[in-house]
């Protein structure tokens, strides 16, 4: 049994009496610790596909499984909490509080779980070693550089220390060498700290680092083959 | 601490929405103690054995000095313990535009009448003897800095608008505010001076001796000059006191009226700056559903905003005032006491809450009510 078994998957989007279709019965298999890569046009689903991959949207019909959970059967509450215990979402924008220091960002999703303060810190110290961002930590923001907001905002999806991270065109606002360095992070938290990874992207170099790339057109899956055979 | 935080995040804002809430709260709560201390006011004059007589039509037409002698005439004897004469000067310290509640008055039945003043004798016999004499409120000879046997001068707000020199002869225990009390004989000298004329007088005060005999007065002297040319109308204190305010229009009730519209408006501001807000807070409030926070805790995020920014505009309006009015006096001239009470400041405290509450009500709304997926679409 794969970790992510997606079977027959349809979305659709209603807006007043309109009907636009999304995903069309889209089957996909994932297997624990693989690295993902989400290619295809714009409009082609990616982006609905990883947000229901987060249990952040629920699918109009066909089933999702990932470990032992069945997110199609899941109410709102239940997918927000499910969420919370499992799943770390990345942003192609960072989407970090602006109010709040990098280690105050890092620890925002611990604030869901009852623990002590030194485990937090304890937690937060750690996810910021891991990006390299722990003489950063009392930075707000705007005193970071774009990769280094990145960095914090992979921190924050890693501190709850969930089995899957879904990124959403992570470096599609960075610089090549950030966006380099960005996914270098990415492939050492695929193999070092053995997350499952699916990465939304339109650039083939970043869809190289993944383990394998997964092609999407009009909502339906036309391939999966090892992202090394596409990397140029 | 992010709901601080949030709150951090735009001072000017914030500090306008918090004044929104407390100036009109303010205003409000002003203007209900004010009302709250009158009818105190009122309340502890209704047994007051003082009643008042003034002319029929209004309270500004003058009448004659004589009515002295012969309201004297036709009470019963002992009904009367003293009348006293007053007229308004509404004088004003040279170079300054503050009018002084100023009133010539007799000057033999004053002490009689206004007994609450508790005059000694020796600031009765100074009082007698001086004919510039004048008793001043404390807070009169601290405004204008003068003791016993200063002098000061003052002009008339009034027709002939003369300048008079007065000397301080007494600072009485009970006259707290700042007033001044000068001889009627004074007045009228000057005043025939100038006109020709013998000066009128705006009130007859009379202090009765028993209930019957305010009964008596309330009756009797208005039916001993009704086809006259002076007929005139006597009440109680309260009565007059309080129909000489309304007589220039219920302004409290204006006030109060107006100030609860005021927190309407606040009410509104509040809404509109809120949503303003959150509205810019949606891909925020979106990332933070994306991390795992639960609708009814982000919606309570924003509800707790709402109530930390009504409960600082509450603070801000009531506590000074609160605090001043139970630190020291402060006194309405006339009247006495101006306290806000603890109850009506807990009211204003919590309408002030509740103004954050409800303007926050509908941004909460739209916070828990917020599509996730559809929000982060706008925002990537």
């Amino acid at each position: 049994m794969p970790y992510i078994d997606v079977r027959n998957v349809r979305k659709i989007y209603r807006k007043k009496k309109l009907e636009v279709p999304v995903l069309d019965g889209l089957d996909l298999a994932v297997e624990r610790g693989e690295f993902i890569a989400l290619m295809g046009p714009s409009g082609s689903g990616k982006t609905t596909l990883l947000n229901l991959l987060g249990a952040l949207d629920s699918a109009t019909a066909g089933t999702i499984q990932i470990g032992d959970d069945q997110l199609h059967t899941m109410s709102d509450r239940q997918r927000t909490s499910w969420r919370s215990r499992h799943c770390g979402y990345i942003f192609q924008l960072y989407h970090l509080m602006p109010v709040l220091t990098a280690a105050q960002n890092v620890g925002l999703p611990l604030r869901l779980f009852k623990m002590s303060a030194s485990e937090r810190h304890e937690r937060v110290s750690f996810a910021l070693k891991v990006v390299g961002l722990e003489d950063r930590a009392d930075h707000k923001p705007s005193q970071l550089s774009g990769g280094q907001e990145q960095r914090v905002a992979i921190a924050r999806a890693l501190v709850t220390d969930p089995d899957l991270l879904l990124a959403d065109e992570p470096t599609g606002d960075l610089d090549a060498d950030s966006a380099h360095e960005i996914l270098q992070l990415m492939e050492r938290l695929n193999k070092e700290f053995d997350k499952t990874i699916i990465m939304v992207t339109h650039d083939q170099k970043a869809a190289g680092h993944a383990s394998r790339l997964v092609r999407l057109e009009k909502g339906k899956l036309m391939s999966a083959e090892a992202a090394a055979a596409v990397t140029y | 601490m992010l709901t601080i935080k949030n709150l951090g995040r735009n001072k000017l804002r914030t500090t306008l929405t918090i004044m929104a809430i407390a100036l009109p709260l303010f205003v409000f709560l002003v203007t209900s103690s004010l009302k709250q201390s009158l009818n105190d006011a009122f309340a502890s004059m209704e047994k007051s054995m003082r009643v008042a007589t003034h002319q029929k039509l209004t309270y500004t037409t003058l009448l004659p000095q004589r009515m002295r002698g012969e309201i004297e005439s036709i009470a019963p004897e002992g009904f009367l313990e003293g009348v006293c004469r007053s007229t308004w000067f509404g004088g004003k310290i040279e170079g300054s535009q503050q009018a002084y509640f100023s009133m010539a008055v007799d000057c033999d039945t004053f002490p009689v009448v206004h007994s609450e003043f508790e005059m000694t004798p020796d600031e009765i016999a100074r009082f007698n003897d001086t004919k510039q004499g004048a008793v001043v409120g404390q807070e009169f000879a601290k405004l204008v800095n003068v003791g016993i046997g200063d002098k000061v001068t003052m002009k008339g707000a009034i027709p002939p608008f003369v300048s008079l020199e007065f000397e301080v002869v007494a600072i009485p225990k009970g006259l707290e505010d700042a007033r001044l009390y000068f001889r009627l004989d004074y007045y009228d000298d000057v005043y025939r001076k100038i006109t020709g004329d013998s000066m009128g007088v705006h009130n007859f005060w009379m202090r009765c001796s028993s209930p019957e005999a305010r009964k008596w007065a309330l009756t009797e002297i208005d039916r001993h000059f009704r086809n006259s040319q002076n007929e005139t109308v006597t009440e109680t204190e309260s009565n007059f006191i309080r129909s000489f305010i309304e007589s220039g229009g219920d302004w409290i009730g204006m006030a109060s009226k107006v100030g609860l519209m005021v927190v309407i408006v606040a009410l509104s501001v509040g809404f509109n700056t809120m949503s303003m807000s959150f509205r810019e807070r949606t891909s925020e409030i979106a990332v933070l559903r994306a991390l795992g926070f639960s609708a009814s805790r982000i919606g309570f995020m924003v509800v707790s905003e709402g109530l930390l920014l009504g409960l600082a505009g509450g603070i801000i309006a009531v506590a000074p005032l609160y605090l001043l009015t139970h630190l020291r006096e402060v006194s309405i001239p006339q009247f006495g006491k101006f306290t806000i009470e603890t109850s009506v400041a807990g009211t204003a405290l919590f309408v002030a809450v509740l103004c954050g509450f409800l303007a926050a009500l509908v941004p909460a709304a739209m916070a828990v009510r917020l599509q996730v997926a559809t929000a982060l679409r706008k925002v990537a």
